[in-house]
Order: C-alpha cells, then structure tokens, then sequence
C-alpha cells in the first residue's frame, strides 16, 4: 500500500457514520493543536533553533488536519477555542521559550490521549493506519519539545516505552 | 532483532549515543514482554529469537546508528502492517503505544545523524 496514495484518497472518501464519530474528538484536537502551534510562533518568544523545530511541528500539524479533511481556523476566537479544548488557559499569556514549550507540550499530550482512545474504535484499515502514522508523529514532537527544554537528556526526552498521552 | 542490534551496537557507539541505545534497549526488552503477554492472551505461541542476525559489519558510531535506524523502520513497518489483522481494538491501541515510542527512538536515531528528525506521517518508508 503507498501511504501518500492512500492519504489524498481519504481526503476525498466519506467516511462512516461509526468512523465519523471516532474521528471528530480527534479532529478536534488537531485543530486546537496547529493553532497552539501558530500561536506561539507568533508570540516571538522563541529563539532561533526552537522556532525551527517548532515550525516544523506545524506544519505537520497542518498536514494531519488536511488529512482527515480539515481545516485550521486562525484569530482570537480560534484561539481561545483551542485553549478550551486543550484545557489550557496559559495559551493567551506566553511569555517565556519555556511557556511556549510547555504549552505544546501539554496540547501534544493531549493529542495522543486522544489518538489513543481512538485506536481501538476505527473500523476503516485505512484510518486506523493513518492515524497510527500521525499518533508516532505527535510521540516525535514530544520528544523533539522535550529536548528543547531538557537537552541532551535522554531520559526526559523519550521517558516510557508505551507511548499513549499522560495527564 | 532490535534488541540484539541494540546489545551488539551499544559498545561501538559514542559515549552520549551509548546512553540514549541503553535507554532504547530496555524499552525494547518492555516491548517485547509486552508483546509476548499479548500473544499468550491470545492464546498463541511467541517465535524465538534467532540465534545469530545478519548485521553486517558496522565499524563506526555512525554505522551502528545508520543500522539502528533502519531496523527501528522495519519495525514501524510491521506494527502498520499489522495493525488491522489485530483485534479487539485495545490490542490495536496497546500496540501503536510500542509504535509511538519506536517513532521517538526513530527520531532521536535521525537527528543523532543530521536527518530532519520528525516526520508528519510516520510510515516506516523514507
């Protein structure tokens, strides 16, 4: 199976009922996520290397919204939206390199407590292995954010060998 | 096989990349008791290790990493590969928690080595 192939097909293929209902926290997610990202590159906190990687982290953000056929709001509302969803009130007030690493770090982990639920419920081979793909996606950006606060330590950085979202 | 490439490698790697594959090496052997148990679940037999793998002759830090590296996409591979054979749905989700963090080792792997890092699907192909 060619994964990109695969991909742009789900973009344009209904999904089911069932799949639909699994799909839409997780979407949910995503979009406050790649706008927690947006955020904070605009918040001009960063540095250069962490805007580097953070940048990076984005726009795959914005690959796995359009993956499964969604869209990224941008402005004061969707942020605040996002900052609900993600239970994250620090979102309007960063202020350090350190907040904003933290603040994805927390919406990372709320990504892949949500993709974790949804693993066991998809019914499409289809969309649970493109969702497998973008669970390991979001375990590397924890790792890469991890490594943005903690440098060189290993055991911040990749801390469990099951990976599925803490609280 | 990642863990006897892992227990064959440790010693060629440079000291902080030592620290990083011991790391790795112990959530391998979790991975695989993991595994085990859930095949005994299922009421299956697990396959034994083989006695000896084909590695090559990685000679430098940089060869062991390179190996590391393609042995952590072969697993990434399989688990993708596998994932809808496997049932019920907790089997599945216990099961891309080994994938995620086999991504982590892939991306600490692909950086140690001035790749980009991350990737936004991780397919196991690059």
């Amino acid at each position: 199976m060619n994964p990109p192939t695969t991909r742009r097909g789900l973009v344009t293929q209904p999904f089911s009922p069932a799949d639909e209902g699994v799909i839409a926290p997780v979407l949910t997610v995503e979009r406050a996520l790649a706008v927690s990202y947006r955020h904070v590159l605009d918040s001009g906190a960063l540095g250069h290397h962490a805007r580097n990687v953070v940048r990076s982290s984005y726009e795959h953000e914005l690959a796995h919204v359009r993956a499964f056929g969604g869209r990224v709001a941008s402005g004061p509302a969707a942020v605040a939206a996002a900052a609900k969803v993600l239970s994250a009130p620090a979102l309007a007030s960063v202020h350090s390199e350190a907040d904003c690493v933290r603040l994805l770090l927390a919406a990372e982990q709320a990504a892949l407590r949500a993709y974790f639920k949804a693993m066991s419920q998809f019914s499409s081979t289809r969309l649970l292995q493109l969702a497998a793909e973008i669970m390991a996606s979001e375990a590397q950006h924890v790792t890469l954010l991890t490594e943005l606060l903690y440098p060189g330590d290993i055991d911040k950085a990749v801390p469990v060998p099951f990976v599925q979202g803490t609280s | 096989m990642a863990i006897a490439a892992y227990t064959a490698g440790i010693p060629l790697l440079d000291r902080r990349s030592q620290k990083a594959a011991q790391q790795f090496l112990n959530q391998e052997l979790d991975h695989a008791g993991e595994l085990a148990g859930l095949i005994k679940q299922a009421g299956g037999k697990g396959i034994k290790p083989a006695a000896s793998y084909d590695f090559g002759r990685p000679r430098t830090s940089t060869d062991v990493k390179q190996l590391l590296r393609r042995i952590e996409l072969m697993q990434i591979t399989a688990y993708l590969q596998m994932l809808p054979t496997l049932s019920p749905g907790s089997v599945r989700a216990a099961v891309t928690t080994v994938l995620s963090n086999d991504a982590q080792h892939l991306a600490v792997l692909r950086a140690s080595l001035d790749l980009e890092p991350a990737a936004a699907f991780v397919t196991g192909l690059e």
